[in-house]
């Protein structure tokens, strides 16, 4: 497989934008012709960060371009508190937290419309659990895949075989 | 909407605090001074500002902490591979961030030790701490050992050959060490203060060298006074080899500050890095072979001496990896 383009999570609402995020990756996808690697945690930041429901989120991606899928774990950071209220709190992509459920849940639903072979790689840089805890999340990760195929069973045919990986 | 103009300033708001302070204080103003066309200033003002300042603290944490380690991997790629702290925070780690960080003690004390259903922590926890106590009674039992058969026939075996290293000690007296110590403190923060960071060796070197200097002070000004062991010298001259608890001063014996120096430094770097502990065990070796030949202490002292100093610097050493995990992204 060649180059994959993948999504990024950012902490602040990309300015001066005309698109939104799954227009402007279905769009360069489309036109690099690459197969989309899917970071989930980096969606399910986004989503939290600006208001959008996860999974109504992930159905606006360009799933039938999607290879490789990144799960990951992040923490929520408080940012400045206008007089008055509470701080607004994101949620930063940082590799060194478990991978929270509702990425499994977006990894379900993946499965079940995603056509093609998926690699799903755990990403984690640091505060490293004991293997145990890496290996339960990975199980995690092959369990959501399974039942999101097992539902998608019903759809049109396709190649149904995964690989989980561990990336650090 | 896309422009050159546009994604400079842009580029500048993200990496140019003063700028985005600026910004951020009075945006209409600064908006106005760029030349922007009407779109682009309209989008200008409607930017995501907590975003905008969360984004901006989490790039310059992650500058910061690439031009650090960038550098050192420029200059020093062996030692930084030597020296690279453990993957995960250790046991102690989780002990000593539980004491340290006094405003956040549930949170922080979950978060290295307790996530991910990680309840081997404490069985961990308490198994080093055991560790620790039985390590500390056999080392006891030797001392005891030491103390009552071996230190004064060692010491009157060794009395004529003493003299022939007896001019070590002007090289490697406490003095000159913990000077030379001072100075590498020293080099070091001022490096960092010119060059705006250190390399991790650098960063290592100095907390082992502080780790010595608070170890030796402890040492002598607790530790000796406690004991009130009289040196060699003393005993060869008719003191008695005894504890005189309470009676002691920075000339008595017991535990040896020249292998609490040693060992503190050592032990920082051991806990980082296992491929270190045989070098600076050969080392330590050394450095207790000449302390008892040259009869400036007796066997018991050397055994307490580095015991106490390799705990010292290991604890040290944890810290340095608590913190160094503790890093924000």
């Amino acid at each position: 497989m060649g180059p994959a383009v993948e999504n990024i999570a950012t902490l602040m609402a990309p300015p001066a934008s005309s698109m939104d995020e799954p227009e402007w990756v279905a769009a360069i996808t489309a036109a690099a012709g690459t197969p989309l690697l899917l970071d989930l945690h980096n969606l399910y930041a986004n989503a939290v960060n600006f208001g959008h429901e996860p999974l109504a989120y992930l159905m606006r991606f360009p799933l039938q371009q999607v290879a490789i899928v990144h799960i990951s774990g992040g923490v929520r950071i408080d940012g400045p508190a206008a007089p008055g209220e509470p701080p607004i709190a994101r949620l930063l992509d940082d590799h060194l937290h478990d991978v929270p459920d509702p990425v499994y849940h977006l990894l379900e639903a993946l499965g079940e419309r995603c056509p093609r072979l998926l690699t799903v790689v755990l990403e984690r840089d640091g505060r490293f659990p004991a293997m145990g805890a890496l290996m339960d999340q990975l199980r995690r990760a092959r369990a959501a895949l399974a039942t999101g195929r097992a539902r998608g069973l019903r759809r049109p045919q396709r190649q149904v075989s995964e690989h989980a990986l561990l990336a650090t | 909407m896309h422009s050159s103009r546009l994604e400079t300033f842009l580029a500048r708001l993200f990496t140019d605090a003063e700028f985005r302070e600026a910004f951020i204080n009075d945006a209409r103003q600064v908006a106005d001074a760029q030349s922007l066309d009407a779109a682009e200033r309209d989008a200008v003002l409607a930017i995501d500002r907590p975003g905008l300042l969360l984004a901006a603290r989490s790039f310059a944490a992650k500058r910061r902490d690439t031009g650090a380690r960038g550098s050192s991997r420029r200059l020093r790629p062996r030692w930084r591979q030597l020296i690279r702290p453990p993957a995960g925070p250790g046991t102690a780690s989780c002990l000593l961030q539980f004491f340290t960080c006094a405003d956040q003690r549930s949170t922080r004390f979950r978060d290295v030790g307790l996530r991910n259903g990680d309840s081997l922590s404490v069985k961990r926890l308490i198994i080093i701490i055991g560790i620790w106590f039985l390590s500390l009674v056999a080392c006891a039992a030797v001392v005891a050992f030491l103390f009552v058969r071996m230190d004064v026939p060692t010491a009157l075996h060794f009395w004529k050959v003493s003299r022939v290293v007896k001019p070590l000690n002007g090289a490697f007296g406490a003095a000159i060490v913990l000077s030379a110590e001072s100075a590498v403190i020293l080099a070091t923060v001022l490096v960092r203060l010119v060059r705006g960071h250190i390399s991790v060796f650098g960063e290592t070197l100095a907390i082992a060298c502080l780790t010595s200097i608070c170890a030796y002070g402890i040492n002598s000004h607790v530790l000796k006074v406690l004991f009130g062991v009289p040196n060699p010298t003393d005993v060869m001259h008719g003191a008695t080899h005894n504890f005189i608890f309470w009676m002691g001063s920075e000339n008595s014996s017991f535990p040896s500050g020249h292998m609490v120096l040693a060992g503190a430094f050592a032990g920082v770097f051991m806990r980082l890095n296992r491929a270190s502990i045989w070098p600076l065990s050969a080392l330590l070796l050394l450095a207790a072979g000449l302390l008892i030949v040259g009869d400036w202490h007796f066997l018991s002292d050397v055994v307490a001496g580095t015991f106490f100093g390799i705990s010292a610097g290991i604890l040290a050493g944890e810290g340095w990896a608590a913190h160094l995990n503790s890093e924000p992204s």
